[in-house]
Parts: structure tokens; C-alpha cells; sequence
């Protein structure tokens, strides 16, 4: 029967999910440097007797291995250790708040798991309509709103503000004993429950709706949704018996793999509400440090993640008929038409398993540099010779003559290889430092200097000229100029879909607000008045003062012309309005980057700050080149009087939304001068309790916000790319063993597991960066893997592997190009999660303390009491920053996924 | 063997059934098989046209794909112009695989749309590495567009294949396995996804290939009417054999083996008032898993006797000159 | 069952002018432009054309089925004199499968895979007749084995079954209101030419068991020479030649109709490859005048201005200026 074999799998799975969780649990606390553990002898709060108990028994002096045989024995006989806070035994501490947690968890989950399904059910069946929009609009806003920031809104707007909601902490109000009367401790509790079960509701309500609705798109193009149409099935039975039973089961899945997301959320309802349950401790053990207690407490959670995700899988297989009855047979793991040599094996695991370093450390990847040589010292001769034989002068002559932008890439992969070869050198001729990869990393991003000379080794004359060939950002420069020539390239692909992206209504607005965004990154300094760090000292928790008038004026003009304009052409577009030519957009868009460009030129002239000069300038330059090329194709198609009279209402509104914008730009950069810069000065937004400036603090965090979101995604989507491409293209065992890999990722609840490892490896922006990029490589992996299986069976690549193409040609030729998009779209999603992690550790206090961002801004006033005091300054702006970033994030995202994605393509 | 450009010698192709999670644990017991190919044995001449047809799940396509090595072969060889190709590891195979080329049947897939015409047309050169500059390159694709009847070849060689009739697309697949100029041209089903009308361009442009350059043809499909137009000697297979094989028209007209007469009698025909004694045979092709004892068609075979279910007949010569397996 | 059986010979279905356009990104595709023709009650009509002729689009209409982009832009379809076009959602509800119910082009998937196939049978009557469940069932299982399938595989997945299997389910179910038309939509396609020979047999059975009228739509014109009384051929959304089976085949009038007949190839002549040279037309900006102008041997001026109208004449109706000359 083929569903008891299934169930036994899944069974086994999950238990060998739990010993890799006691795994990564001992290696965090064991191995990992710092190693906590020892240290924990001469923790000052323990009493003598108690630390040589705990020596004894967990071993801590003897040799590793045995230390993780003890460490197993304990574990699985619920002997958890001493706490360092609480000095007492940690099991029953956890028991008792594992099952407040639960409490608030699971009629959450189910709730939001309800409601989230009926607003994916009608989005998608309402497809394109305003029922979708609206939907998809919700899902997005509630799945970009971090959850202890919406946690400090509620408590601020319903409990201080409103008052319906007791304001105590805690699960029952403190000092009241209902030990006579039971109902007064059931209303009581309700009412400390109420809020935190709809942030958390709120919270995990977002993504069940975007799961639901991509689910039941499938099922709907399906060929059997014609036929109920064709029965005559009312639209409700449609979609509930026929729709819907079908959709159930991707969705169970999915939401199998979502209760981690769901741990992650209640964990920081519980801190902002300081409710008694498992988050809470955790946020203690974080403070104290006391590793027993989260060693102890990220096992429990994950043995009860891994016990939920087990339940989902066996309503799955029920939901599943062609599981449940099971097909007549099904053909065995087929091995890949050509055997992998044992040198590919070898190669691939190497690659799948060191890539985890692959952005940050170049020491690792020497190895495989070198290895990969040795190897296929044939296949790296011809793919030299190739790479050169274009080089030749008849080939140069025909390049030009048809493809330019060949030439680019060609000769900037010749100084890729010429950059590499000098790097490995200089790393091989230096001292081999295990951090040498770190340093290079680091300075990849211009954080540090390089080469990282350590104090102890002069660097010989010719090796500091090589370290020149090898420095990164020479490599930064080649790399920007290969992928200028890609682009150019392929000019006419993209046109058409970047011209479909900015159609669609939420590819537009995404793209404006995370435009809006970068512009404050770059010209942060010219726009903040203040220098974030400078103390106005004795000037704490400064409510905002009033805007002065001229800027009031400023701002409030262009907003309402830009909104008029806006309002105008909707108008227009309702009454049918002829459509203006492309050529006029091309050249109103040139016009309006110009004029903004002019502003922030002019200011960062007077403010002397070259750097935004340089930036301003080149903008400008840019805006320039879309005039001319707007102008250029005007000449052709415009003839004055025809144009004129039909367009001139829409050319005059655009006027008045562009003139609008300036001003709205020209308002915000006022605030330098408008501010008097000696003491008490003038705080748009207050200041916070080390009499910082809010407003400067809340523009210059984006930029930390934003590196460590984007480094870590391009760290996670290179892993995930790779292990999706590696596993789904070679299938068999390789496939099995990394997609367990995967899944075990998938299960493990991420934020829980980020926490504690930044709490073991001590903030700082590297640990973010690493942590973010580890954890959240598992749902590229699993899209990239899905997409690929279905690539390898198309007939495009039989007939290249006919022809004679090699696996490595037709992974590197034909399926990553044709996987390109969709991880384009995944990318995005996975910047905007990345960024959310990023905001919640700064909140957990993990963030890089000589940094400023939002996520450190929101836990300083959090730690201040703001909630209570309503400082609401000290609250709302960073928490808005964020919600509109991952919102612009998302938005963009979703937008690229509708066009990247098959499944969702319309016709 | 001079003459003979492609043969194969009792070849198989065995797909393993996963046992259930469990049995493979407890019992250890050996997987069951799908048996797609079960000992085949062809023998291709110099610039014929050879047909292999029968319903779907008779192997026809997975024969293709193990001359093409696409698929690992189980057991058996395969021998092109006098040489036993299936032993070649996957370097010296490289030399061959430009000598033996394949198209596909569905126009739509077979073309990737991240590239244009002349790229895809341009690939098995760059592939195989046999050119020496790219102005070179040039002229070859745009020589095998012109030969497939793509004119003007210049300005299809820049368009994306989505721009492209179902027709126009497999002409440009047989123009990419022309350019490495190959001796034998495998064709799995190349009409069947095309209108009825286009179908004719390809098979007419197949036959002047045949003619100008001399490439030996195989030939799969599962429309009888199809082979007998176009193909010289036809071999009929039935769940992973060859029940008979011999000259097209012979074979048609006057079968010998109960399938071949069967499905020759059910194949509808586009013309009206034709009386034809029609022999349908009941139920459904028997599952690959376990395929009847002794000759595999006697469970649906009208004809059977008792010793059809014993034994399995062998190819046996008949007068005419064709081969046929049954005991009759 | 149904409302009123018509004497044989009536016509039971009136199709008149119809227009159905697709608006696509790309522009508006003219699938069907303004045909006309008539089915007859215990008829069995074929309808066929290449892709993108409009065949499928045709049948979508006649149950008011077509996706979100297709819109009908005019005409009439008379069903026992009641306008399908014009019905109103709910009536629409209760006329699909009651009236004309339709066997779809991917039969392989348009079972339900998640509901045993005994019950989308009967969920299908109890859509529109009340009825006990058990009596429902009794109708199904009968049915089910009228089309060839033993009792006992009625309460399988679809997953379980065969092609040819679900090929038959599909018309048990089709035919489980005992609709006076039934709309085949390349009901052999995706099956082997001997379950395809055992599917035609049971179409031929029905014919003198019930008094079924049945469209059959399919590019293939060897299908419909076996089955059907007459055949309709349409081209680029348009009806070329309409003529009863015989007369089609041996005196074909429309040049179109000649080179489809003479490009399919026959088990039992030597016939010589033929084909019909270019490519089919965009039907975004069809050709002007008559479609099929820029690959006909016989094309004339007027072709290429005018559009052709269809002229009857006793019966056999073709869309073609030269029509006696050729």
C-alpha cells in the first residue's frame, strides 16, 4: 500500500531532522568560537557546587565527540541543564512556557490559516479584478509589517491610547489571585490575550493568502475547471467542490513549511507583550546570555516544529488521493542519461557545500580553484582556447561588424580570469589567514582596507603591485562592465519585459518607492540636517518640533499639485483619452530625473559634499542620454498640429506633476537650512533619549539596512540557485540528500535559529550578513529545483544533449537562462525577507551596536519604555521606514514574479 | 556489414520500479521492470528510408534514444558504420554524435526562445568545436537555412523561434542537424504535431534531403499511412519487440502477423464507401510490468494456440524477404 | 429527460452569423467571423480545419464557455428555437450538459483528480434532477457499462485509469442527461488508432441506440469520413465548403478542401506527398478579401478583394468565386 510507505518515510525524516537540529544545537554551543560552554565554569552566578555538577554532566572537559554522546543522552532523556538566570534545572521552565506559547499560537495559526485561505480563495478566483488588487494589496501589507512593531502599535493605540485592553504584561494581570474563582481568571487571561492573538493573526495572515492564491491559479487553468463549468456547476461550486479540493493540497504543503515562519512571529509578540511564554524566555536567555536555557529552548521548539510539520504531512496525504491509493507504478530514480564521473561528484559536492562561503571568503574558494584544475585539466585548456581564439583579429572584425557587445563581455571574462589567477597568487603567497577570506570579503564592500596586512608580515614589493591587479573592487569594476555588456546584449528581451513590468500598477508604485529609497541612501547626507551620532545634550526625548512655514508651504504645494496631476490623468485615462506616444514619457521621465538631479547638485554644491556632487552628476548625465534617445525617436513620428491639439491637456498636467515633484524635493532638502545647527536646534522629529536627531538618525539607517539585506540575499540566492540547479538537474541520491538538506532548513524555524547564533557570535555587521545569508537560502533552493526538474524535460535540451552538449554546457547555457527570471523574482522576495530578519535581530539588541539602524532605533525605544510614556516619535517613524521599504520591496517582487513565473504568466 | 550503416543486436532497455520505501527494507526483494526495449535487432542500409512504427509503448521512441545515447543502455549493442558504438565512452562517442543527428517531435519545445534562429542553428558547430573563424559559422548556418528552404535565409536568422509556424520551426531543427552534415538522421514523430497541411512540406524536404546529400533516415512514427508513403523497409514492434519487419508496401498491403493485420485493418482512411474486414481486438495493450508469457501478443492474438503461450517465437525469414515473429 | 425530442430531420440546432473575437495583449484575434450552419436531430455533423481555424471556439460558444478574453461579438444560436447567446446566467447553468453537453479535447485530464469517477457522474445528474443518490447511481453505472468499463472500476481515481479508459468515462458522462446534442471535441487525438477504432464503434452503437445528434470536431478528416453524415470545413475563422460525406470526398469544390484531402496520406493508395504551401494566416490582421487567397492555385483579382460569400446549391455549400470552373 503505497500510503503506509509514505507515512514511514515521512516518520523517518523527521526523526533524522531532529538528530541534525541536536546536530547544529551542539555545534553552536560546542564548537562554535567563544565556545560558550567552557566559559560557563566560571559564570560568576553559578555556585561552585552547581558548575562542577554541570561539568560533569555534559562532560565539558573531555574530548568532543564524547562531550556530543553525553550531549545526546541528555538531550533526549529531557536532562537539559542548569540555567545560568534562573539556577534551576531548565526543562520544567520551558515546559511551562512552551505551553503558555502554545496557548497563543495555535488557535492564532489556525484563525489566521482560516481567514488567510478565504482571502486567497476570492483574490484569485476574482483574478485582475478589484477584489484581487485589493487582496493581493492586504497579504503584501501585512506580510511586510514586522510583527513587534504592529505588536508596540496595538499596545500603543489599544491599550495605552484606547484603553479596551488591559495595559499590564503578562498573561494574567499581576497580584490578583483567582484561585477562587476560575471564570474571572478565563475572562481575565482573554482579555491579556486578545491583542496579542490579532497582531499575531495579522501577522502569519499574509502569506496563507499569497500561498492560496498562487495554489488555486494553477488549479484553476486546469482542464477539468472547464468541465464543472461545462456541468453546469453554480460559480460557488466551482470553486469550493471542484476548485478548492484540488488547491488544498499544495496549500497544506506550503503552510506545513510555514509553521517556522509562524514561531518566528510569535516569538516577538511575546517580547513586545511581554507575555510568559517561550519568546520571551528566549529574549531573556539573549540578555543574560544564558546558553543552557536557549540550547534547551531552540531543541523543544523545533521537536514541536518538526511534530507539526508531521501532522500537515499526513492531512496531505489524505487530502491526496493519487498518494492515498497510490498510481499502478512509478519508474524508478532514473540516473542522468550520461553517469556523473566521480570527478563531476566530487566537483559538485565541493561546490554545494563551499559556496556557503561563496560571497564573503575567498580562502575557500582556492581550494576548489585549484581542485577544479587538477581535475578537468582538459575541459579548462579547451575552454581557455576558446575564450582566446575569439580574440583573434578576424573574429574581433566580425564581432563588430554584427554583435558589439560581445566584444565587452569577452574581454572583461579575459580580466575576471587575470583578476582571479593574481588574487589566488597573492592569497597563496600571503600568509594563509583562515580570515583572510573574511577581510576580502569585507573589503569587497569597501569596509575595509586590502590587502589585509596583519601586523606581523611584510608584504614584498611585487605582491603589493599584484595586490593592486587583485584588488576587489578592480574585480567590482569588471564585473559592473561584463554585466553592462550582458545587458546590452540582450537589449531586446529585456525591453519587452521591463516595458510589461512598469505596466503593471504594482510594478510601478514598487519601483517609485524603492527608487525613493535609493535616493536617500545615496544622498543621505545632504538631506539628513543633523550628524545622526551628535548629542543635544540634556535635550532627551524632545518631542518634534512644528514644521517652519516655508518648508510647510513647499512641501504641502507640491504634494497637492503632484496628487492633482496624478488625479487628472486617471481622469483622462477613464474618458479614453488618446494614448500619449512612448516617445513623450521617454522624454517627461529624462526632464524629471534631470530637474531632481539639478537640485541635489546644486545643494551638495553648497554644502560642499563631492560625493553627492558626483553622484547628482552622473544622474544627470543619465537623464540626458533617455532625453536625446526620446528626442531622437520624436523626430520621426511628430508632426506639430496633429499632436499638439490632442495632447496638450496631458502635456500640461505632466508639467504640473513634475514641477510638483521638484518642489516636494526641494521642501525636503530645505531642513539643513532651515535648522539653526547650535543648541537647542530644531528636530522635525524629536529626539531620542540620548538626544540623538531622530530625523537625520531615520535617513542615514537605510543605507545599513539596505547593504546587509542585499549582500545577504546575494549570498542566499547563490547558495539556493546552486543547490536548486545542482539537485534538480542530476536528480537520484545527489537530489534526496540536498533537498533533505533543504527541507531540514525549511523546518527548523530560521529566526529562532539567527537569534542564537548571533547571540553565540556576538553582534556585528559580518555575523548579520552571514546568519541572514545561511538561513534563508531554503525556499530559493526548493523554486530553482521545481523549475529546473521541468526545464531538464523540455525537448530543447534533449536536443542539445543530441547534439553532443555536455552537462555542465547545458546547465551554464540553456537552464540557467532559462531559470534567470525567476530567480530575478525570487531575489527580490528573498531581499525583502532578508531586510525583515535584519530589523527583528536589531530588535532581539543583536544589531551592530556602532551602526544605526532602524531595527536598533525601534529596541532602544522599546527598552525605554516608549509604549508606556507614549513617545510615539520614538516609534512610528523607523516602524513606517521599514513597512514602505519591504512594502516597495515586495511590491516589485510580486510584480516580476507574475511576469517570470509560468504558471502565473496571463495570456 | 558493408553495406549496412546501422545495426543492432539484441537490445534492451529496462527501466527499474521503485519498490514501496518499505519493501525495499524489509524484503530486499529485486525491483520488478518496466521492459520497454526487450531485444531488438535492426539492420539500417546506406541512404534508405527505414520506418518504425507500432502504438504508443512499443519502445519505438526509447530505440531512438538509445542509438542517440540519451538513454544508458541495459543490455545489448549497437554498431554504426561497422563499429560497436555502444562500448565508446563518452569522449570518443562526441566524434560520432556529429555523424548521427536527431529531430524531435514537438516544433514548439525543441527550440529554446532565449535564442535567435541563427544561434540555435549555429550551436552544434560551436558544440563540436569545427570551425575555424565565425565569419565561417556564418556562412554554414546561413548555407543549411537556405537547404531546408528558410529563404531569405539573412533575415530568419534573427528572429526568435516563438515568431515562428509550427512548419517554419521543425525546418529550422532539421537545418541545426544538417550543419554538422551527418551521415544518419533520426526523426522520432517529426510530422505528427503539425497541421496536416505542413505535414507534407517537411516529408517532401526529408525525401530531397535523402536525395541531395544521401542521409540514411529512421523513421519513427505511429502513422502507418505516413511510413508507407515515405519509408522503404518498415519494422512493426509491439511492447518492446519487433513482431515484423521487410519492405513497406509488402508489409502493408498483405501483412502476415495478427498485429500488424489488426492495426492495419483499424488505421481510418480519408476516402468514403470503403469496405474493409476489420479486426478489433478487445481490451487494452497488456501493462509493461508484467508482459505475457511466451509470445507477448497472445493474450489479445484471435489466432492463438496453446503454444503461443509458451514460447517466444524469434524473427523468422519468409520467402518474400521479410521477418516475422509468430509461430503461425 | 430532456425538454422536447424534435422529429428526426428538424433542426435542432440553428447556428446564424456568429462572431467570437479574442482581445489579447497582442490585439484582437477573429477566431470565428460570421458563420452559419445547422444540425439536424439524429445527425451526426463534422466539423473540421486546421489550428486556429475556430472549430474549438465554435463549441466553447455553443455552452458559453469560452475563457475571460473570448468575447461574442454577434450572431444567433438557435437550440430548439431558444437563443443560447442571449440565455442569462442562471438559465445558462441549467441548460449546459442538460441540452448539449461536450466531450473535451484534453480528455486525459478533465476528470476531477481528487473525486472517484462514480461520483462526478452523479454529482452531474444531481446538478439538475433531484433524485435519490442511489437511483443517480444505478443511471451512472449503467451508463458506465453501456460505454464498454466493468462495474467495478467505477469507484477508481482517474489517476488509476487508462487513456482509452478516461476516454470513455468522459463520454459516459457526457451522455448521463441523455442530452439531444452531444459536442466531441477531438475525441481521438490523444488515443492509438486501435482504442480510437473501438471509440468510433461506440459512437457508431449510439447512433441507432439512442437518437443522438452529435458534432464531431477534428483536423482529422479520415475520423470524420467513417462516422458522419456531412462535414463542415472552416479556414481562418470562416465556413469554406459544406457538403454531405460522400460528395465531400469525391467531388470536393473548394480548393482548400481538394489540397486537405489530397495532403492526407491513405493506407490503401500510392498517393503522392502533397501540401499546401505558406504558412497559416494571422487572424489578428487576416488576409483581405478571401482568406485563404495568398496560398490558393486557382487565386483570381476578385479573390483578393472580395470575400467570398457561401453559396448553396442542393445542399452542398462552398465559399469560392471559381467554384464550377475549377
Amino acid at each position: 500500500m503505497a500510503l503506509r510507505d509514505v507515512l514511514l518515510k515521512r516518520i523517518a525524516q523527521a526523526i533524522v531532522t531532529i538528530f541534525i537540529v541536536l546536530g547544529i544545537d551542539f555545534v553552536i554551543f560546542h564548537i562554535l568560537p567563544g565556545d560558550p560552554m567552557t566559559f560557563l565554569a566560571r559564570n560568576p552566578n553559578l555556585t561552585e557546587v552547581a558548575q562542577e555538577r554541570l561539568i560533569e554532566q555534559f562532560g565539558l572537559d573531555k574530548p568532543l565527540w564524547e562531550q556530543f554522546i553525553l550531549f545526546l543522552g541528555n538531550f533526549l532523556s529531557m536532562r537539559l541543564g542548569m540555567s545560568f538566570h534562573f539556577r534551576e534545572e531548565v526543562g520544567p521552565i520551558i515546559m511551562h512556557h512552551l505551553g503558555n506559547t502554545l496557548i497563543l499560537v495555535v488557535p492564532a495559526s489556525i484563525m489566521a490559516i482560516v481567514v488567510g485561505i478565504w482571502i486567497g480563495k476570492n483574490s484569485a478566483w476574482r483574478r485582475g479584478k478589484a477584489g484581487d488588487l485589493f487582496g493581493l494589496l492586504f497579504s503584501l501589507i501585512t506580510y511586510s509589517i514586522p510583527t513587534f512593531w504592529l505588536g508596540m502599535f496595538f499596545i500603543m493605540l489599544f491599550a495605552f491610547g484606547l484603553g479596551w485592553f488591559p495595559a499590564t504584561p503578562g498573561l494574567t494581570t499581576p497580584g490578583m489571585d483567582f484561585t477562587g474563582d476560575p471564570i474571572g481568571l478565563i475572562v481575565d487571561m482573554i482579555s491579556h490575550l486578545m491583542l496579542p492573538w490579532t497582531v499575531l493573526i495579522v501577522a502569519i495572515l499574509g502569506s496563507f493568502a499569497l500561498i492560496t492564491r498562487n495554489a488555486l491559479l494553477d488549479v484553476l487553468s486546469e482542464d477539468y475547471m472547464l468541465t464543472a463549468k461545462a456541468k453546469g456547476r453554480t460559480e460557488k461550486d466551482q470553486l469550493n467542490k471542484e476548485a478548492m479540493p484540488n488547491a488544498m493540497i499544495p496549500i497544506t504543503t506550503v503552510i506545513a513549511l510555514q509553521l517556522g515562519f509562524s514561531v518566528a512571529g510569535a516569538l516577538q509578540t511575546e517580547v513586545v507583550f511581554s507575555y510568559p511564554g517561550i519568546g520571551n524566555l528566549i529574549w531573556e536567555g539573549v540578555y543574560y546570555r544564558d546558553y543552557p536555557l536557549l540550547q534547551a529552548a531552540f531543541f523543544m521548539i523545533t521537536v514541536v516544529v518538526v511534530f507539526a510539520n508531521l501532522i500537515a504531512d499526513f492531512i496531505y496525504f489524505y487530502l491526496d488521493p493519487r498518494i492515498r491509493v497510490g498510481a499502478e507504478f512509478t519508474i524508478g530514480d532514473e540516473k542522468p542519461p550520461r553517469p556523473l564521473s566521480h570527478y563531476g561528484f566530487v566537483v559538485i559536492a565541493i561546490v554545494a557545500l563551499l559556496s556557503t562561503w561563496a560571497v564573503i571568503g575567498i580562502t575557500t574558494i582556492l581550494p576548489l580553484f585549484i581542485l577544479l584544475l587538477i581535475l578537468k585539466r582538459k575541459a579548462v585548456l579547451v575552454f581557455l582556447r576558446n575564450r582566446l581564439s575569439t580574440l583573434t583579429p578576424s573574429n574581433l572584425i566580425y564581432a563588430w561588424k554584427n554583435k558589439r557587445s560581445q566584444i565587452l563581455v569577452r574581454f572583461s571574462v579575459i580580466a575576471l580570469l587575470v583578476n582571479l589567477i593574481a588574487l589566488s597568487i597573492i592569497a597563496i603567497s600571503g600568509v594563509f589567514i583562515p580570515e583572510w577570506g573574511l577581510f576580502w570579503g569585507a573589503a569587497f564592500f569597501g569596509l575595509r582596507e586590502f590587502p589585509p596586512i596583519p601586523a606581523s608580515v611584510e608584504y614584498p614589493e611585487w605582491a603589493l603591485t599584484l595586490a593592486s591587479i587583485a584588488h576587489p573592487s578592480v574585480m567590482q569594476i569588471i564585473i559592473v562592465i561584463l554585466t553592462i555588456g550582458v545587458l546590452l546584449g540582450k537589449r531586446k528581451s529585456l525591453g519587452a519585459t521591463s516595458s510589461r513590468f512598469i505596466k503593471t500598477r504594482m510594478g510601478t508604485v514598487g519601483t517609485a518607492i524603492v527608487v525613493m529609497f535609493a535616493g536617500m541612501t545615496l544622498f543621505g547626507d545632504i538631506i539628513a540636517p543633523y550628524n545622526p551620532e551628535a548629542f543635544f545634550t540634556g535635550l532627551w526625548y524632545q518631542p518634534p518640533d512644528v514644521m517652519p512655514e516655508s518648508q510647510m508651504l513647499m512641501l504641502s504645494v507640491g504634494a497637492a499639485s503632484l496628487i492633482g496631476a496624478t488625479l487628472v490623468w486617471w481622469i483622462l485615462d477613464r474618458f479614453k483619452r488618446p494614448e500619449i506616444p512612448r516617445y513623450f514619457i521617454n522624454i517627461l521621465s529624462g526632464g524629471l530625473i534631470l530637474f531632481i538631479a539639478g537640485i541635489f547638485g546644486m545643494q551638495s554644491l553648497s554644502v560642499e559634499n563631492t560625493t553627492t556632487l558626483i553622484y547628482s552628476a552622473s544622474i544627470g548625465v543619465i537623464a540626458c542620454v533617455i532625453i536625446l534617445k526620446g528626442l531622437l525617436s520624436a523626430r520621426k513620428e511628430f508632426s506639430l498640429q496633429q499632436s499638439w491639439k490632442i495632447h496638450l491637456p496631458r502635456f500640461l498636467i505632466a508639467l504640473v506633476g513634475v514641477i510638483g515633484v521638484g518642489f516636494i524635493v526641494q521642501g525636503i532638502l530645505q531642513a539643513p537650512w532651515v535648522v539653526s545647527l547650535d543648541f537647542p536646534g530644531y528636530h522635525l522629529m524629536g529626539t531620542d533619549q540620548l538626544g540623538r536627531d531622530v530625523y537625520s538618525q531615520l535617513i542615514i539607517a537605510v543605507r545599513i539596512t539596505l547593504l546587509i539585506g542585499i549582500v545577504a540575499t546575494g549570498m542566499s540566492v547563490v547558495i539556493g540557485t546552486l543547490i536548486g540547479l545542482i539537485a534538480g538537474y542530476y536528480g537520484g541520491i545527489i537530489d534526496s540528500f540536498l533537498m533533505r538538506f533543504t527541507d531540514i532548513f525549511f523546518v527548523i524555524p530560521s529566526l529562532l535559529l539567527m537569534i542564537i547564533m548571533a547571540a553565540v557570535l556576538g553582534p556585528s555587521i559580518v555575523t548579520l550578513i552571514i546568519v541572514i545569508g545561511l538561513f534563508s537560502w531554503s525556499s530559493t533552493a526548493r523554486i530553482v529545483r521545481g523549475q529546473v526538474l521541468s526545464i531538464k524535460e523540455r525537448a530543447y535540451i534533449e536536443r542539445v544533449r543530441a547534439v553532443g552538449g555536455s552537462n555542465i554546457y547545458i546547465i551554464g547555457k540553456h537552464v540557467l537562462a532559462a531559470v534567470a527570471p525567476l530567480v530575478v523574482a525570487n531575489t527580490i522576495l528573498v531581499t525583502a525577507w532578508a531586510i525583515l530578519s535584519e530589523v527583528v535581530l536589531d530588535f532581539f539588541g543583536l544589531g551592530d551596536p556602532a551602526m544605526i539602524s532602524w531595527g536598533t532605533m525601534l529596541y532602544l525605544a522599546f527598552n525605554a519604555g516608549s509604549m508606556s510614556n507614549n513617545l510615539w516619535w520614538l516609534v512610528f517613524p523607523p516602524g513606517i521606514m521599514v513597512v514602505l521599504l519591504l512594502l516597495g520591496v515586495s511590491m516589485v517582487g510580486y510584480a516580476m514574479d507574475e511576469i517570470a513565473n509560468p504558471r502565473l504568466r496571463r495570456r | 556489414m558493408a553495406e549496412g550503416i546501422l545495426e543492432t543486436r539484441n537490445l534492451k532497455k529496462w527501466f527499474t520500479v521503485r519498490a514501496g520505501f518499505l519493501a525495499s527494507l524489509v524484503s530486499k526483494k529485486s525491483d520488478s521492470y518496466i521492459r520497454a526495449v526487450d531485444g531488438v535487432d535492426l539492420e539500417i542500409k546506406q541512404g534508405e528510408i527505414f520506418a518504425i512504427a507500432g502504438e504508443s509503448g512499443c519502445g519505438k521512441t526509447t530505440i531512438a534514444r538509445l542509438i542517440m545515447r540519451l538513454e544508458t543502455l541495459t543490455d545489448g549493442e549497437i554498431w554504426f558504420e561497422g563499429e560497436k558504438i555502444s562500448v565508446l565512452n563518452e569522449s570518443k562517442f562526441k566524434e560520432y554524435r556529429r555523424r548521427i543527428q536527431m529531430i524531435f517531435q514537438d516544433p514548439y519545445g525543441s527550440l529554446s526562445n532565449n535564442m535567435t534562429i541563427g544561434e540555435i542553428v549555429a550551436e552544434p558547430l560551436k558544440i563540436h568545436n569545427v570551425y575555424t573563424s565565425l565569419s565561417e559559422v556564418e556562412e554554414r548556418v546561413l548555407a543549411a537555412l537556405e537547404d531546408v528552404g528558410l529563404r531569405p535565409a539573412e533575415e530568419f536568422a534573427t528572429r526568435i523561434p516563438h515568431e515562428l509556424s509550427g512548419g517554419q520551426r521543425q525546418r529550422v531543427a532539421v537545418a541545426a542537424a544538417l550543419v554538422l552534415d551527418p551521415v544518419l538522421l533520426i526523426a522520432d514523430e517529426p510530422v505528427s504535431m503539425l497541421d496536416v497541411s505542413m505535414r507534407g512540406q517537411i516529408l517532401q524536404l526529408l525525401l530531397e534531403l535523402r536525395k541531395k546529400k544521401g542521409i540514411t533516415l529512421v523513421l519513427i512514427t505511429h502513422n502507418l499511412a505516413v511510413a508507407r508513403q515515405m519509408a522503404d523497409r518498415i519494422a512493426i514492434a509491439y511492447l518492446g519487440r519487433v513482431v515484423e519487419t521487410g519492405v513497406t508496401k509488402d508489409i502493408i498491403d498483405n501483412p502476415s502477423h495478427p498485429y500488424t493485420k489488426a492495426l492495419v485493418s483499424v488505421v481510418p482512411v480519408p476516402e468514403t464507401g470503403v469496405q474493409r474486414e476489420r479486426l478489433l481486438l478487445t481490451g487494452e495493450i497488456p501493462s509493461p510490468i508484467d508482459i505475457p508469457t511466451g509470445c507477448r501478443f497472445h493474450t489479445r492474438c484471435p489466432f492463438a494456440k496453446d503454444k503461443c503461450s509458451v514460447e517466444e517465437p524469434e524473427l523468422k525469414e519468409m520467402p518474400d524477404g521479410r521477418q516475422v515473429a509468430c509461430h503461425e | 429527460m430532456s425538454s422536447s425530442q424534435i422529429p428526426g430531420g428538424q433542426p435542432l440546432l440553428k447556428v446564424s452569423g456568429l462572431k467570437v473575437y479574442y482581445h489579447i495583449s497582442q490585439g484582437v484575434v477573429k477566431a470565428v467571423d460570421d458563420i452559419d450552419f445547422t444540425v439536424n436531430c439524429g445527425e451526426f455533423v463534422g466539423l473540421s480545419g486546421e489550428s486556429g481555424c475556430g472549430k474549438t471556439t465554435t463549441a466553447m460558444t455553443l455552452l458559453k464557455i469560452l475563457p475571460r478574453e473570448g468575447v461574442i461579438e454577434g450572431g444567433q444560436a438557435l437550440f430548439n428555437n431558444r437563443d443560447i447567446l442571449s440565455l442569462k446566467k442562471k438559465e445558462i447553468n441549467a441548460f449546459r450538459w442538460q441540452e448539449i453537453s461536450m466531450v473535451f479535447q484534453g480528455a486525459m485530464n478533465s476528470l476531477n483528480p481528487v473525486h472517484r469517477v462514480i461520483n462526478q457522474m452523479i454529482n452531474a445528474i444531481l446538478i439538475h434532477e433531484k433524485m435519490p443518490r442511489e437511483k443517480a447511481k444505478e443511471i451512472a453505472l449503467e451508463l458506465i457499462e453501456s460505454v464498454g468499463i466493468e462495474r467495478s472500476r467505477a469507484t477508481a481515481y482517474p489517476h488509476e485509469l487508462s487513456g482509452g479508459m478516461k476516454q470513455r468515462l468522459m463520454i459516459a458522462l457526457a451522455l448521463v442527461l441523455h442530452p439531444p446534442l452531444v459536442i466531441a471535441d477531438e475525441p481521438t487525438t490523444a488515443l492509438d488508432v486501435m482504442i480510437q477504432a473501438q471509440i468510433l464503434d461506440l459512437f457508431k452503437q449510439l447512433r441507432q441506440r439512442t437518437s443522438l445528434s452529435l458534432l464531431i470536431i477534428t483536423h482529422d478528416l479520415s475520423v470524420l469520413a467513417e462516422t458522419c453524415d456531412k462535414i463542415i470545413i472552416m479556414y481562418a475563422g470562416k465556413i469554406v465548403e459544406e457538403a454531405p460525406t460522400e460528395i465531400l470526398f469525391n467531388e470536393p469544390a473548394h480548393p482548400y478542401t481538394k489540397k486537405l484531402i489530397s495532403s492526407f496520406p491513405s493506407i490503401l493508395a500510392d498517393k503522392e506527398i502533397d501540401f499546401i504551401p505558406g504558412n497559416p494566416p494571422d487572424l489578428i490582421d487576416p488576409p483581405a478579401g478571401c482568406n485563404f487567397h495568398p496560398r490558393c492555385d486557382y487565386v483570381i483579382d476578385r479573390c483578393r478583394a472580395e470575400s467570398p460569400p457561401l453559396v448553396d446549391e442542393g445542399g452542398h455549400r462552398v465559399a469560392c468565386f471559381r467554384r464550377n470552373e475549377i
